[in-house]
C-alpha cells in the first residue's frame, strides 16, 4: 500500500512539473531560430544540449535538497513531520490555484506569469543561443525560473524517494532518473513535434494556444491533488 | 512614464523577416519575394502617417503576410508573446 502511495504522488509529482510551460516554450524559440541558422542535424544536436542543462539543473536541485532535508532537517528532533507536511501540502494548494487562476496572462499568445522585462529577457536569449554552451546555459536557466512552482513538488518528490519502501539499493537513483526524465516530458514532446513531425512554430505555438486551459487546469489540479495526497496518506495515514 | 522611441529601418525588418521565414523552412527565393514585398506596401501604408506606434507596424506588417504565407504572419504577430 505504501509503496503505491508513493507512486501515485511521485507519478502525480510528474504531471505537476510535466505540464509547466515554460521550459518547453524556450526550448520551441531556440529550437525555432536556431534552425534558421544551423542544418537540421545540426539544430537538433545543439537542442540536446538544452534537454542536458535542464536535466543537469533539476538533478542539482533534487540533490541539495536531498542534502538538505536528509542531514538537516529530518534528523532534528525539534522538527515535526506532520508539521513540515502541513506547510507543504498549504503551500501545494495555493500554488495549484495560482495556476488556476494566473497562469497565463489574458492574451493572443500563450504568454505565462512572468514579468514582462524578464520574459523579453529569456526570448532574447532564447534568439540568440548559437554555441553548445550558451544552449546548454540556457537550459539550465529555464529549470530555475519556474522554481517557485517546482520546489515544493520537489521536496515532496525527495522526501517520497527518501522513505520509499524497499530493499533495493538501485530504487533511489532510479526513481531520482525517472522522475527527471518524465518531468521533461513536454520539451522532449516539443522536440520530437519540431524534428519528428516536421512541425513549424507557427503550428506549435497554436496547438499550445489551443490547449492553453487544458494545460491550466492539468496543472492546476495536479499541484491541489497532490496537496490532498499528502494530507491524506501523509498526516492521517 | 518615458516612452521608448524607434527607428523604423526598413532593412531590419526584412532582415528579421527573412530570418523567420528561414526558420519556418519556406524556400529563400520565394522568402525573399514577398518579403520584399510586404516591406514595400508597408512602407507605402505607413508613410502618410506622422507617428507610427510599434503596434501599427506589426498590424501594418501582419495584413501584409497574411496575403502570402499565414504561419510567417503569425510567428511575426507573436514573436514576443510565446512566453
Amino acid at each position: 500500500m505504501s509503496v503505491l502511495t508513493s507512486l501515485g504522488i511521485l507519478i502525480l509529482a510528474v504531471f505537476a512539473c510535466g505540464f509547466l510551460q515554460l521550459a518547453p516554450s524556450i526550448f520551441a524559440i531556440f529550437y525555432h531560430y536556431a534552425s534558421a541558422k544551423n542544418s537540421r542535424d545540426n539544430t537538433l544536436n545543439l537542442s540536446g544540449f538544452f534537454i542536458v542543462g535542464q536535466m543537469m539543473m533539476t538533478m542539482v536541485i533534487l540533490f541539495v535538497i536531498y542534502f538538505a532535508l536528509y542531514h538537516f532537517l529530518l534528523d532534528n528532533p525539534l522538527l515535526n513531520i506532520n508539521v513540515f507536511y502541513w506547510i507543504l501540502a498549504g503551500i501545494l494548494a495555493l500554488l495549484g490555484l495560482f495556476l488556476l487562476i494566473f497562469y497565463y496572462r489574458k492574451s493572443e499568445g500563450t504568454e505565462l506569469f512572468l514579468s514582462r522585462k524578464m520574459a523579453k529577457n529569456i526570448t532574447g536569449r532564447a534568439r540568440s543561443a548559437k554555441k553548445a554552451s550558451d544552449v546548454f546555459a540556457l537550459g539550465m536557466t529555464s529549470g530555475i525560473f519556474e522554481l517557485v512552482f517546482t520546489l515544493p513538488v520537489y521536496i515532496v518528490v525527495v522526501l517520497e524517494i527518501i522513505n520509499f519502501e524497499s530493499d533495493n539499493v538501485l530504487y533511489q537513483p532510479l526513481l531520482f532518473f525517472s522522475f527527471v526524465i518524465f518531468s521533461m516530458m513536454s520539451t522532449f514532446a516539443t522536440r520530437g513535434q519540431f524534428y519528428r513531425q516536421r512541425k513549424n512554430l507557427a503550428e506549435i505555438v497554436r496547438m499550445r494556444k489551443k490547449n492553453k486551459t487544458f494545460y491550466r487546469i492539468m496543472l492546476g489540479t495536479s499541484f491541489i491533488l497532490l496537496a490532498v495526497f499528502i494530507v491524506s496518506f501523509r498526516i492521517f495515514k | 512614464m518615458k516612452r521608448e522611441t524607434f527607428e523604423f529601418d526598413k532593412d531590419v525588418l526584412a532582415r528579421e523577416l527573412k530570418i523567420e521565414a528561414k526558420a519556418l523552412g519556406i524556400p529563400v527565393g520565394a522568402a525573399n519575394a514577398f518579403v520584399e514585398k510586404t516591406v514595400v506596401a508597408t512602407c507605402q501604408k505607413l508613410k502618410k502617417k506622422k507617428l507610427i506606434t510599434k503596434r501599427d507596424l506589426e498590424r501594418t506588417v501582419v495584413a501584409e503576410l497574411k496575403k502570402y504565407n499565414a504561419d510567417l504572419a503569425y510567428v511575426y504577430r507573436i514573436r514576443d508573446k510565446i512566453i
